[in-house]
């Protein structure tokens, strides 16, 4: 009795053990997977960035806001005022 | 008997030949059959460092990174390449004969296109091409275009095929730049993913430094503006505009044409290449009489209100010197020297300092030597051996002839009279900045006390003096100071002078009393006129004018 007891217990450790190695593997296969989509995003992500980085410097470069500055109809200024310090006034009040 | 020793002889002998070949299989092929397991398992990356960026003073990049493709094509894998040639010349913007041509080729893997943006990359993933293939190979980006070519310099390949940087900035901090390439070796299954309980060996790559110039966006766009402009109206071959702070030596803008851009810089002729304001030489003429006059006022041999005889040419030796405009002017200060740019006069004050005086101050001023500026092609011009100067050649060199220097050291020349007299390295660089947040400051650094601030502030006036006299003064901006000195040399041309070429130029700072920056403009051979006071004159109050308004500096 003892020893069929024995003997079930181990079958089933080892159904159970061999289940355990088939979901470990798998998840891990699938872990493998998951790295290889994260790294695709991550680049995918990083060309992205460097892309709109590259689209702001185009449309902040000086000379593009010139040219655009130029077909707006704006032109060098002809006359330059300046702000002079606030002045001490005397209050006849 | 003989049977059974035969048998073990025989088993004995197979044993051994199996010894024999695993011993060759296991221990003396060990090395290359792990290799070609490894070649297997094992995915190797080797993780490129991206460039470091050029910023300008505001931050804003002036040189950067854009992620470009090389289109390749798997000819294994297009049976029929008639039928994609027209899309693929269409999206690449090729010839048809040119992709044709590609495919004629005998190897199985041709290169289609290089740097291929990523607009055009999409759309071709887009049409989803068999056959067709994307690795990245980043390129260059000047936001800019050509702003300040001379100044970055670019980006080429070396004989191994690797970027490199050549001229200017990029060339001078290439490794800097460059980073350090990481390294991927990661053990994978079939299917190519990685095996999360595998080897993996990562080595990160060390991404480029950026490096922060002095460089004044604003500034840069204003000179160049300004200087094209005059260019094409004095009709000059070629022209230089350089701007540095006098009080840190910071270059907050520097431009030279003819120029060209960085990102295509084959399609330019070679000697574009090269930034004139460090790789060529002129023979400063009058600009070179302030420094002069201002050694002889700082070893106190003439006070400006001192005063020559200038009733005539005069002689040295066999030579005979004249005025510019063989105009003369009777009794002159020393002010009048300056006012009337009077060869006669500088030659007297050469003569009253001396040869050896001379020399040593030449020396002092950092002539004959490279400035130290940081761009690769700085030229090295060497001043004459301190035996082989002829009374002649010290009268000469009072007036700025017979001596040749770099745009570069002219302006820090005339910084050392702008900042009180401290000869102060000129710098493109601010600051170098890692990616880890490391910050390198590149702190101003003063030379030597090439005058005596009193002697500065002397020069200053006489300069100011100067420039509002005769033809200048009507360029001036009103109700500022402006301390500045022409210059009309000659273009040596075979041994001798050539009357018709001239390089024109006009240095100053601004405002005298408190100088936010000294410039220098040349002109080579203008056309309209050959003096300096009408053509590189007009250009310095203009980027002058300009740059008083954007430094908010208001009239007195």
């Amino acid at each position: 009795m003892k020893k069929r007891t024995l003997l079930s217990v181990l079958i089933s450790c080892t159904i159970v053990l061999s289940l355990v190695q088939i979901v470990v593997s798998h998840s891990l296969s699938i872990v493998g997977v998951h790295l290889t989509r994260i790294d695709g995003e991550m680049e995918g992500l990083r060309a992205s960035n460097e892309f709109l980085k590259h689209q702001i410097a185009s449309a902040s470069a000086i000379t593009a806001i010139a040219e655009q500055a130029q077909s707006n109809g704006f032109s060098s200024a002809e006359y330059r005022y300046f702000e002079l310090p606030p002045v001490a006034m005397r209050s006849d009040n | 008997m003989y049977r059974l020793r035969f048998i073990f002889v025989m088993v004995l002998l197979a044993f051994t030949v199996i010894w024999v070949r695993l011993f060759y299989w296991q221990v003396l092929s060990h090395a290359s059959l792990q290799e070609l397991a490894d070649a297997q398992h094992f995915y190797r990356l080797e993780i490129p460092a991206a460039r470091g960026d050029i910023l300008a003073a505001d931050g804003t990049p002036l040189a950067s990174n854009q992620t470009a493709y090389l289109v390749f094509a798997e000819k294994i894998n297009i049976p029929e390449p008639e039928q994609i040639i027209p899309t693929l010349a269409k999206v690449l913007n090729e010839e048809e004969a040119s992709i044709s041509s590609r495919f004629a080729e005998n190897d199985r893997w041709v290169p289609l296109k290089h740097h291929v943006e990523e607009e055009v990359a999409q759309e071709l993933r887009n049409l989803e091409l068999a056959g067709i293939g994307f690795e990245r190979e980043d390129k260059r980006y000047y936001p800019e275009a050509s702003m300040a070519a001379h100044l970055l310099g670019f980006v080429g390949k070396n004989e191994q095929g690797e970027n490199q940087g050549y001229f200017g900035l990029e060339g001078m901090y290439d490794k800097d730049l460059q980073g350090k390439n990481g390294f991927l070796r990661q053990e994978r299954d079939a299917a190519g993913n990685p095996i999360i309980i595998g080897k993996t060996e990562r080595i990160e790559p060390k991404n480029g430094r950026a490096l922060v110039l002095h460089l004044d966006k604003t500034v840069q766009f204003i000179v160049e503006e300004e200087l094209k402009k005059g260019m094409e109206r004095f009709g000059a071959k070629a022209g230089t505009v350089v701007i540095m702070d006098p009080r840190t030596g910071g270059i907050t803008a520097s431009a030279s044409y003819p120029s060209y851009d960085p990102s295509i810089y084959w399609k330019f002729p070679e000697e574009f290449r090269r930034n004139p304001a460090v790789a060529d030489t002129f023979e400063p003429g009058s600009t070179f009489k302030p420094l002069i006059m201002a050694a002889a006022i700082d070893e106190r041999i003439v006070t400006p209100e001192d005063t020559i005889d200038e009733s005539g040419p005069i002689k040295i030796n066999e030579y005979s010197i004249r005025s510019w405009n063989n105009e003369y002017h009777g009794t002159l200060t020393m002010t009048g020297v300056l006012e009337y740019s009077s060869n006669v006069g500088m030659v007297q004050v050469a003569q009253k300092m001396g040869s050896s005086r001379i020399i040593s101050f030449l020396k002092n001023a950092g002539f004959g030597k490279k400035t130290g500026i940081d761009l690769q092609e700085e030229t090295e011009v060497f001043l004459r051996a301190d035996d082989e100067w002829r009374d002649i050649d010290v009268a000469t060199v009072s007036f700025g002839q017979g001596i040749a220097l770099t745009p570069i050291q002219m302006v820090r020349a005339i910084g050392a009279i702008a900042n009180g007299g401290k000869l102060v390295k000129p710098q493109i660089v601010k600051k170098i900045v890692a990616e880890d947040g490391e910050v390198i400051e590149m702190k101003p650094a003063v030379e030597g006390q090439l005058y005596k601030p009193a002697t500065a502030w002397t020069i200053t006036n006489m300069m100011v003096a100067a420039v509002n006299q005769g033809v200048l003064k009507r360029l001036v901006p009103e109700g500022y100071r402006i301390a500045g000195k022409t210059g009309t040399a000659q273009v040596p041309v075979e041994g001798h002078y050539d009357a018709d070429k001239t390089i024109a130029s006009f240095v100053g700072f601004a405002p005298a009393d408190d100088p936010k920056f000294v410039m220098l403009v040349t002109l080579r051979e203008p056309e309209t006129s050959p003096w300096g006071s009408t053509t590189a004159a007009p250009i310095f109050f203009s980027i002058a004018e300009e740059l008083l308004t954007y430094y908010g500096i208001s009239p007195q």
